[in-house]
């Protein structure tokens, strides 16, 4: 649950701090990389390859962020570690293994899935990022009589173009459902083991709760209608 | 860090001399209650579900109280984020009676909610609240963002509930052309979503912020620079930033629901949606419409919200355009100009 009275301020501060180091870096590197052939050296022709390199990396990691492994990223989202099916199958419990093992095959398939969509999604990117060099570069020809902050201006706006034309792509649009996808399936898959270890502890699981879930709601829409009659 | 960097950033502060700013900033904020800035008292609650009357800064000179039903993706102290950037207080000083739902942070016992839940229970129980607590046939209601869908719903099923309805930021129709989101969404399974569990408000985040990665995850920190001694602009940046990363996880039913019903199936604009058994149809709305939209929305499309002009039987249907984006309608200076004024001076003509 996220409850922002939880969340001590050291939070905010921290985040904001890691924030503006990575982009404070992000743009030494772009600068520094885009000048590494000379002040304005760049050509249409032939960008520097460490600003061709930068700029790949940089469209990879354009949505966990500079540093992040994108891996990660999407298992926060799953709560998913892909060590955990083999724990499960280790359990010694013979009378759920049967079951356990379906699920577990299925789990470690839905793990194999979502790493080769991370894989395609990362070279995607990287090749928007490639293509993007070149344009930047000839976009910029005078880069030498502007500002680094002018041209890092110009390089976000160009960035974001790219980024949107290629994130509206077939291609990309595909992808990312079906990475989006198969970390549902795997979170799915998830519930079911623990559905199983649930039920053979005897402690409540997400079908009964959902069960007397669904009675307080009828129960609270029939109080509704009470009041709806009271009112009238 | 200074020496691996090259001379061209020379000038501005480094991570290591901005954090004693951030700190004394965060200090300041956590100071003082997070929830919005404006003095709000508890009406009605039912669970988490909560309905805050504000606290009157000025005599009261409408009648028809205001409710203001905000989106469910995000937390509502957008509204009332600080004193000068407050949409709330402004209205409170126009002389609204202003009230909100905060529909609190969903967790695994809400799974099954569902918009039905949402719009035909907690909003009509909060607006039949408010008719009877302030003797009033119908109440104004102003919904924000998808709150705004929401409020469409409700105001096209419960007509004689609503007497004037303010949509802002709101989508309407959900496949302009421009609408990226919307491109995302129609590769969802969205019985596997459902059957997941809960959609984490930190994914939604992310998705969010990836519509312009590199504007709002890196551009954006570097303006912190500027901010370094300036201690209002800072603490209004960690504002901001506080609320941004404060988004509730999303009611799996639900959010399953809206990305089939509205995202996928585009019911308010093909039609075919139906809440609580009944057909919704935004022609059943005649109360009159102010729809204000951003200009520079990359969330909600201005073409997604326009296309509400021709689809209700309002014969009082007026625009207010703002030029910024869809977080700007509500802190930015130029809206604290001209969306408050606007609302108040458009409700009080219709408050007879």
């Amino acid at each position: 649950m996220t409850n922002s009275n939880d969340k001590p301020r050291e939070d905010l501060e921290g985040e904001l701090h890691r924030r503006y180091s990575q982009a404070f870096e992000q743009y030494a590197n772009l600068t520094r990389a885009f000048m590494s052939g000379g002040p304005g050296a760049a050509t249409p022709a032939a960008p520097p390859a460490d600003f061709t390199k930068t700029l790949s990396d940089w469209f990879q990691n354009s949505l966990a962020g500079p540093g992040t492994d994108v891996s990660q990223f999407w298992n926060r989202f799953t709560g998913a570690q892909s060590t955990a099916p083999a724990a499960a199958v280790a359990s010694p419990l013979d009378a759920l293994l049967t079951k356990q093992e379906a699920i577990a095959r299925r789990l470690f398939e839905l793990a194999g899935q979502c790493q080769r969509l991370q894989s395609q999604l990362s070279a995607h990117w990287a090749g928007v990022g490639q293509s993007a060099a070149s344009h930047f570069s000839a976009a910029m020809p005078g880069a030498a009589a502007q500002s680094p902050q002018q041209i890092y201006a110009a390089w976000i706006e160009n960035a974001e173009q790219a980024y949107k034309q290629a994130a509206q792509s077939a291609e990309y649009v595909q992808l990312l459902a079906a990475l989006t996808n198969a970390a549902h399936a795997f979170k799915a898959e998830q519930g079911a083991l623990v559905e199983l270890w649930a039920k053979f502890f005897d402690q409540p699981t997400r079908t009964e709760l959902d069960a007397l879930n669904t009675q307080v709601r009828e129960l609270r829409e029939q109080v509704r209608q009470l009041r709806a009659g009271l009112r009238s | 860090m200074s020496d691996r960097l090259p001379t061209v950033v020379a000038g501005m502060p480094d991570a290591a001399e901005l954090l004693p700013s951030l700190r004394a900033s965060a200090e300041r904020i956590f100071a003082t209650h997070q929830d919005g800035c404006s003095a709000r008292t508890a009406v009605w609650r039912e669970g988490k579900r909560v309905l805050y009357r504000y606290e009157a800064s000025h005599a009261r000179h409408l009648r028809t109280p205001l409710l203001i039903c905000y989106a469910l993706v995000n937390r509502p102290y957008m509204m009332d984020l600080q004193p000068n950037r407050s949409l709330i207080r402004d209205l409170l000083a126009a002389g609204i009676d202003v009230y909100l739902i905060d529909w609190g942070y969903p967790d695994a016992a809400d799974r099954l909610t569902d918009i039905d839940d949402y719009v035909n229970a907690t909003l009509d129980d909060c607006v039949e609240f408010l008719k009877g607590e302030c003797a009033v046939p119908a109440v104004d209601l102003l919904g924000v963002c998808q709150g705004g869908t929401l409020a469409l719903c409700y105001a096209a099923l419960h007509p004689e509930n609503v007497k004037n309805l303010i949509t802002m930021v709101t989508p309407v129709d959900f496949k302009t052309p421009d609408n990226v989101l919307s491109m995302w969404a129609q590769g969802v399974d969205v019985e596997l979503l459902t059957r997941s569990g809960n959609v984490s408000g930190e994914f939604l985040n992310a998705l969010f912020l990836s519509l312009m990665p590199f504007r709002l995850t890196q551009q954006k920190y570097l303006s912190l620079a500027d901010f370094a001694n300036d201690d209002s602009a800072l603490e209004h940046f960690m504002r901001m930033e506080h609320w941004i990363s404060d988004s509730p996880d999303q009611a799996a039913r639900a959010c399953g629901e809206f990305i089939t019903w509205f995202f996928k199936e585009n019911r308010l604009i093909e039609g075919g949606l139906r809440l609580g058994g009944r057909e919704v149809r935004l022609s059943d709305i005649h109360c009159p419409i102010l729809n204000a939209y951003a200009l520079k929305d990359h969330l909600v499309p201005p073409g997604a919200s326009r296309a509400l002009r021709s689809l209700t039987a309002s014969t009082d249907y007026s625009e207010l355009c703002v030029d910024v984006g869809h977080i700007g309608m509500y802190v930015s200076s130029k809206a604290k100009r001209e969306v408050a004024p606007a609302i108040a001076q458009w409700l009080a003509a219709r408050d007879a």
